[in-house]
């Protein structure tokens, strides 16, 4: 049995949560959010081109009954230490959405998972899904008022609707 | 005790989304009594791990799957539709 919270916690500070990301569309900001994680050391160099061809074939945009989001990841060979970088663009992009390619989201919202242990990945995705299927915290990231404000929603949200095995 | 019908669960990855969406299947099913055997794989892989499966659910377009049927749903991710995607498996897997 492990804390889910706890696990959270250690993999996410406030600096992976990202206000007001400026991106052009949706290759920008994923290029711009894994570039971060290259540069704060999570991930290696070959840590975006992996997220950009995964998203390519795979789409990663989720039509959620409320805001639209999307969970770009990539293998795990591309991480070097487990993080989910977070942002908020401060203007909507257009996503193509996962299993529809047809469809375009309009996404503010982006998870990046840079995850390496496998338990770690379907823990913290299951947690992290369960958590977006409330309609209301994805209300409440999206009016927080900055960056700090959306940690405390993420943190608060994993453990009270976290998956606990 | 009937043999456990077994669900092939793809996506991109095989590790990622397709985990979600096989422990959400597995708890929905576990609700209503029924008790399944889950596989996941890469949508790639389809064509060559597919044969002696039940059903396929996919989040992302697939082919190869043969005589199987596949059902390419996103609701256990976006927890829109959950409800009718378990009774389309209930209709493919024999539960009621």
């Amino acid at each position: 049995m492990t804390d889910r919270n706890l696990q959270f916690g250690d993999l996410v500070n406030e600096d992976l949560v990202l206000d007001h990301l400026v991106a052009r569309d949706r290759s920008d900001a994923l290029q711009k959010m894994a570039a971060m994680l290259v540069e704060k050391g999570y991930c290696r160099e070959t840590f975006p081109d992996a997220i950009l061809d995964r998203e390519r074939i795979h789409p990663s945009g989720l039509p959620m009954s409320g805001h639209k989001i999307a969970i770009p990841h990539a293998d795990a060979e591309h991480v070097t230490s487990s993080t989910i970088l977070f942002a908020r663009l401060k203007e909507p992009v257009e996503w193509r959405s996962m299993g529809s390619i047809d469809d375009r989201l309009s996404v503010r919202l982006v998870s990046m998972f840079a995850l390496k242990e496998k338990t770690l990945i379907g823990d913290m995705l299951e947690t992290l899904i369960t958590v977006y299927q409330h309609d209301e915290i994805l209300d409440a990231l999206i009016e927080a008022e900055n960056a700090l404000a959306m940690f405390t929603i993420l943190k608060r949200a994993v453990q009270d609707h976290g998956v606990r095995r | 005790m009937a043999v456990k019908k077994k669900i092939l669960v793809a996506c991109g990855t095989a590790i990622a989304t397709s985990t979600v969406v096989a422990r959400k299947i597995e708890e929905e099913l576990e609700k209503r009594g029924i008790s399944v055997q889950l596989t996941q794989c890469k949508a790639s892989e389809v064509p060559s791990k597919a044969e002696g499966h039940d059903l396929i659910v996919t989040t992302t377009f697939v082919s190869g799957a043969g005589d199987i049927p596949v059902i390419q749903t996103v609701s256990f991710l976006t927890g829109v539709g959950i409800e009718a995607d378990i009774e389309k498996i209930l209709s493919y897997i024999g539960g009621s």
